[in-house]
């Protein structure tokens, strides 16, 4: 392998990796708010799941470990919470990579949409066990909308990413 | 030789297998240690602070300009009818500028008769809102000022319409303010003219719900809620909102700042600058 594709190569695997940096640094901007309960578009879950199907090696539970960290450091939130359940996310969908690679686009969708409503589940209960009382769930449901409905969106920034730039490699 | 390759390509690939397991079960060890607030995981938060606020404080600028200037032009557009509701309210609080003054008198003149000490004269900042986390169930901002400007963990944050929170983490020149939504805050509140002592506990609304009400309590709409100062993390008597709404689910406060964003605020040193047991001497904890 010459030097230049070595370097392209680590480049490459890097951008899947400060695309989720991204993505975290946006939950921190008051642009991308969800309107009432001021909670942010959780993004990186569909940059996570994307990645985990088509990208595995690239994207990998470090990173995911990585990036959770970096979240709750960021978002004040206890710290190894995000860390504990980026990975497990990640897990559970390169687990069934195999199964998910074959699905058509709309079929993707749905098990997304399905993935993001256990992780929303999990974060609940964590959340209220931490705070000793019942939370309002009304934030992690709009959590739920936007983060199912602009799927279409991530993912196929991310899948022209990794087009675009795979073809080179 | 051969054996030796053998045996690193089995680890490696035995490593690969459970890395996942061991990343869970670092973050939940992690989780542990965040959730018990342990002194080396808040250095930990507080040095990231100072390290990615420029980042994030530079990213965010174009979004605060386009804000403003969203703002601006809806200033413009209201600029007639809000003379007008100005104009109106100014004649009614002419009507109060002598009762006003007459009550200051009377309450200058009370003061002497009852020998009162004036409370001491408070330092304040104003300071820059930079950021603001986004989680799904804390609500906290990221502010310009930190040790050292002097900031100290228990400063308390004010907007012009009211209380929003306090500093509860102080890197070296940025704090993050807990806002009085977030999931953790419970702050010790008096409630109508009763003086109801009971806790305001942030629920991921922008209403917080009243907690630990005692029995027969008698509570109604419009009720207003003051800091009570109990534990020492707020002075007693500062306003902080009114009761909104009562049913069989709770009691929910309308706070006097309900804007989500809010450029500056204004950050208060009561003297609460430190946590109830590291401000307990040594010999008597």
């Amino acid at each position: 392998m010459s030097q230049r594709l070595f370097l392209w190569r680590f480049l490459y695997e890097s951008l899947f990796f400060i695309c989720g940096f991204c993505c975290v640094l946006m939950t921190m901007m008051p642009f991308f708010k969800i309107p009432y309960y001021q909670v942010s578009f959780p993004f990186i879950l569909s940059v996570i799941f994307y990645f985990s199907i088509f990208r595995s090696t690239f994207l990998n539970n470090l990173s995911a470990f990585v990036l959770g960290i970096f979240s709750d450091l960021l978002s004040g939130e206890p710290l190894g919470l995000s860390a504990f359940l980026y990975p497990t996310f990640f897990l559970i969908v390169s687990l069934n990579q195999k199964l998910l690679i074959q699905l058509t686009f709309v079929q993707l969708w749905g098990i997304f949409s399905f993935c993001a409503f256990i992780y929303g589940l999990i974060l609940y209960i964590l959340f209220s066990m931490i705070s000793g009382v019942v939370l309002s769930g009304g934030g992690l449901i709009m959590q739920y909308i936007f983060v199912t409905l602009s799927y279409p969106l991530i993912a196929g920034l991310c899948g022209w990413l990794n087009q675009k730039n795979g073809d080179r490699v | 030789m051969e054996n030796k390759f053998f045996r690193f390509k089995r680890l490696k690939a035995q490593t690969i297998r459970f890395a996942p397991i061991l990343f869970i079960m670092i973050a939940l060890l992690t989780l542990i240690l965040g959730v018990s607030h342990h002194p080396r995981i808040v250095s930990v938060r507080t040095s990231v602070l100072d390290t990615t606020t420029p980042l994030v404080s530079f990213i965010s600028a174009p979004v605060r300009w386009m804000h403003g200037l969203v703002d601006g032009i809806g200033d413009i557009v209201l600029v007639y009818r809000e003379n007008g509701r100005l104009r109106l309210e100014n004649a009614s609080l002419q009507t109060w500028k002598n009762t006003a003054s007459q009550l200051a008198f009377e309450n200058q003149e009370i003061k002497k008769t009852a020998r009162y000490l004036p409370v001491k004269e408070v330092a304040s900042y104003t300071v820059r809102v930079l950021a603001d986390n986004g989680g799904t169930f804390s609500k906290s901002k990221i502010v310009s000022g930190g040790v050292d400007d002097g900031f100290k963990k228990g400063y308390v944050a004010f907007t012009h319409n009211g209380l929003i929170g306090r500093i509860v983490e102080t890197g070296k020149n940025f704090s993050r303010l807990l806002l009085v939504t977030d999931y953790l805050s419970r702050i010790p509140v008096m409630v109508g003219d009763k003086r109801i002592v009971c806790i305001l506990s942030g629920d991921n609304t922008p209403y917080p719900k009243l907690i630990l009400l005692p029995e027969g309590a008698e509570i109604k709409e419009g009720d207003s809620v003051v800091t009570s100062g109990d534990a020492g993390i707020y002075p007693s008597g500062l306003s902080v909102g009114r009761v909104d709404k009562i049913d069989s689910e709770g009691i929910w406060v309308a706070l006097l700042e309900t804007r989500p964003h809010f450029e500056f605020v204004r950050v208060v040193d009561f003297g609460l600058g430190q946590d109830i047991l590291t401000s307990v001497p040594e010999d008597k904890k």
